[in-house]
């Protein structure tokens, strides 16, 4: 059984391109368009982890990342934040509230699958 | 004619005519043969005769010619008249006409001298007010004077033109129809209270805190906030010293054509620079969707992935210099963190009772300070609110490029979606009525709440740190240690102290300037800075610092490391008045320094004369580090203060480095607890050994 990857963002493109992305690195792909159907799809299966977007409609990414965090069933969940803004602080605001890493957007695709295997190692 | 010439000529007619009446009658008594009446009537008419005559001899003599001369004296006490005085000849009035004459002399000369003072002054008052107007006339900045009550004074054409109020604007009119009215009273408000503070720290008067004492930055805009406003205020001050009115000078930024044309540069740029690889990508996406040869289809795959990569690198530059552009609008100004902390404390203890402790180092932060003050009262209003705590404390950290303002309270995080709710409220008082998160975006920066230790949480909003103002580099050496100093002396009296935990203790971290370091050749103390520290926290508004007048002369060449000269200290009081307020300051809290051996030299010599006596406990910063890093060579306080991860602020004066070495200190508590050192008596007990092998290494080498 492949390790999960929980992919949230509001951006079907970029959703599009993530999937087949993480697929092809052999991950188990589930998809979230906003905040709240991400909370809800890793309560029905914990992820190993999660590429998530800052900037969403109907609770934000900080949100969704402080509400894993404050889960401690959760807690061995990684949380990778993705955002847009690309600023020093917003990354630090991230590690803060409880995210593992932090990429931003525009990002290459290598760089993102080197981040997810960097923590939850390649898939088996 | 006079009443005055006429009565004694009127008598002298009597006297006459009594003389005639008498001579009548004696000659009636001569006929009627009455001796007695004859003797009678002879000497009535003699004696008639004689006041008559003296009579008119006075009047002729003496009172016609003092009515001249008051005459004369009213008429030259009223105008000017150039000629002597006319006062008939061969009177009785002696000298009294030449002397009143001199007088008279000395007074129109007098009265001359006055008239070309005057005249003289006017003349210069006028040159310096036309002077003054061409000045203001030419200034593109506008110019307005008020009075404290806020009244105009004075204003300049640019100010009317800026403002566009030709018809609020006006003397004696309130500022307040013009300018709004918060950020004035706002800067204002923390002008003066510096310059009150300087009156209290006389220290800091005559330090590098002069020209933040009467002049103060600030952004604010005109009342009907079209214009906005970068913004200079300086006190104008009596010959006394007292504040007695504002001079504001301003420029209107809110349409600096750089700005725009910046902006317009990056349009252009995006515009026409992104055409280019758009184009080629397009082509080749069109490209690919058809039917294509293996080698086609890889040269296209080829340009799309360099078209890429070009357009990144273009964005990412193009982002960060929008970043730049848009931050860069709001225009910022340095300030001190503790004027701003105060200016929280009070605001909130005097509106809400709500009670907010200064802690920590403070520092200088580029932000725009009106609209931050505001952010941070409603933010700890809100936490306050939600939390139902009603104490905090409000620090600033540097680390790296930014400064990180935090406002901590006993209890947990807050989540984030919570203190969301709150950034969307506008704010009253700020220019455009903005939300804290327009003014959080406005820094370039975040806000968000994180757990501390020990239960608490710290609500963080990180900022862009100053530059300036950087005091100037300074030699930087350990002072040599004197000869021999027992730590054990000031062994606490009593076990509990001696057990008490380190952490818990009330804490006085200090530091001074001397003359020099030689306290048995004569050296003396000219400055003592202090803060207190309690529970680890150093409460940045509890502060003592003094100057000192020594007995003897500054060397230059200390002067050259602190940068007290013997002019700074002339009119201050020396060491036997300072002390004993420095010992009731301390009370009794724990003495911390760094190389406190040797500021506390100084502080015993002094001591004797003042009748007070140090003998609080001491902990020495330095001997501490060294026992907890006994590798490292350099122990200056700026070397340890950097492997620490400490700001260094104002080195060498007192307050700086008693400030620095609290921040020291706080983190060797840290250190210490993890060597397991956790009380005061263990600590001490390390100093003691410290400073004897220092001591033993001395006397080897």
């Amino acid at each position: 059984m492949p390790q999960s990857v929980l992919v949230v963002d509001d951006e079907a493109n970029i959703l599009l391109s993530l999937e087949f992305l993480m697929k092809k690195a052999g991950y188990d792909v589930r998809l979230a368009r906003d905040g709240e159907e991400a909370l809800a799809e890793i309560g029905k299966a914990r992820p190993d982890l999660v590429l998530l977007d800052v900037m969403m409609p109907k609770r934000n990414g900080f949100d969704v990342c402080e509400a894993i965090r404050a889960n401690p069933e959760w807690r061995a969940v990684r949380v990778i934040l993705l955002t847009a803004k690309g600023r020093d602080i917003e990354r630090e605001k991230g590690l803060a509230l409880g995210a593992d890493d932090y990429i931003t957007k525009p990002f290459s695709t290598r760089e993102v699958v080197e981040r997810v295997t960097a923590w939850i190692g390649p898939a088996t | 004619m006079q009443a005055a010439v006429a009565i004694p000529i009127l008598l002298a007619a009597l006297a006459l005519a009594a003389f005639a009446v008498s001579g009548f009658a004696l000659w009636q008594a001569v006929q009627g043969g009455g001796a007695v009446g004859v003797h009678m009537s002879i000497a009535f008419a003699v004696v008639a005769a004689l006041v008559g005559l003296a009579w008119a001899f006075l009047h002729v003599k003496l009172i016609k010619p003092l009515a001249a001369l008051k005459r004369e004296l009213l008429t030259q006490s009223q105008i000017r008249v150039d000629r002597p005085l006319t006062v008939a000849r061969g009177h009785l009035l002696d000298g009294l006409p030449t002397a009143v004459d001199k007088i008279i002399g000395a007074l129109s000369a007098a009265r001359g001298e006055t008239q070309q003072a005057v005249d003289a002054a006017t003349r210069r008052a006028e040159e310096q007010k036309s002077r003054l107007e061409a000045i203001l006339l030419d200034l593109s900045e506008g110019v307005i004077v008020c009075n404290l009550d806020h009244r105009i004074l004075l204003y300049n054409q640019a100010a009317v033109r800026m403002l566009n109020a030709h018809d609020a604007l006006g003397l004696a009119r309130s500022l307040f129809g013009v300018l709004t009215r918060e950020p004035v009273l706002l800067t204002l408000e923390l002008l003066l209270q510096r310059s009150e503070d300087a009156a209290g720290n006389e220290a800091k008067s005559t330090r590098e805190s002069v020209l933040d004492a009467t002049t103060r930055r600030f952004v604010c805009a005109s009342v009907d906030l079209a214009t906005l406003l970068q913004a200079r205020l300086s006190l104008v001050r009596e010959p006394s010293g007292r504040a007695s009115g504002y001079v504001l000078t301003f420029a209107d930024v809110g349409a600096e054509l750089d700005n725009v044309a910046q902006r317009d540069a990056l349009l252009r740029e995006v515009a026409m620079e992104w055409r280019r690889p758009l184009a080629s990508l397009r082509a080749a996406a069109e490209m690919l969707a058809g039917k294509l040869e293996d080698s086609e289809r890889r040269a296209f795959q080829d340009i799309v992935g360099k078209e890429v990569g070009t357009l990144n690198r273009s964005f990412a530059d193009v982002a960060q210099r929008y970043e730049r552009l848009a931050t860069g609008r709001w225009p910022s100004a340095d300030i001190y963190s503790l004027d701003l902390f105060r200016a929280v404390r009070r605001h909130l203890a005097d509106a809400d009772g709500i009670q907010v402790t200064p802690v920590g180092v403070p520092v200088w932060i580029h932000a725009d300070s009106h609209s931050l003050l505001l952010a941070l009262e409603h933010l700890i209003r809100a936490v306050s609110r939600h939390t139902a705590k009603t104490a905090f404390d409000i620090g600033a950290v540097a680390r790296d490029e930014y400064v990180y303002i935090e406002v901590v309270w006993d209890g947990a995080a807050l989540a984030s979606a919570v203190i969301e709710g709150w950034l969307a409220e506008p704010l009253k008082g700020t220019i455009g009525n903005r939300t804290v998160r327009q003014i959080v975006e406005q820094h370039a920066s975040e806000l968000w709440s994180q757990a501390l230790p020990e239960g608490r949480t710290c609500l963080r909003l990180p900022l862009r740190k100053t530059e300036q103002p950087r005091a100037p580099d300074r030699p930087d050496r350990v002072a040599p240690m004197p000869e021999l100093y027992d730590f054990d002396l000031f062994a606490p009296a009593t076990e509990a102290v001696r057990d008490a935990p380190l952490r818990k203790l009330n804490l006085v971290v200090f530091d001074t300037e001397t003359t020099g370091v030689r306290p048995d050749q004569g050296d003396e103390l000219i400055s003592i800075g202090a803060v207190r520290v309690v529970n680890g926290r150093i409460l940045t508004g509890e502060t003592f610092e003094r100057l000192i007048n020594p007995s003897r002369n500054i060397p230059p060449s200390t002067t050259r490391v602190h940068g007290i000269t013997t002019d700074m200290v002339r009119d201050k009081p020396p060491a036997h008045v300072i002390l004993p307020q420095f010992k009731s300051f301390i009370g009794d809290s724990v003495l911390v320094a760094y190389n406190a051996a040797f500021d506390m030299t100084f502080l015993e010599n002094g001591a004797r004369q003042a009748g007070v006596k140090f003998d609080n406990p001491v902990l020495d910063a330095l001997l501490l580090s060294v026992y907890l890093q006994p590798d490292v060579s350099d122990f200056s306080l700026t070397a340890t203060a950097e492997r620490l991860g400490v700001e260094v602020i104002r080195r060498h004066t007192a307050i700086g480095d008693a400030m620095t070495t609290a921040a020291i200190f706080v983190k060797l508590l840290e250190l210490l607890r993890g060597r397991g050192i956790e009380t005061l008596g263990q600590a001490i007990r390390i100093s003691s050994r410290m400073m004897e092998q220092r001591r033993q290494r001395a006397q080897l080498t």
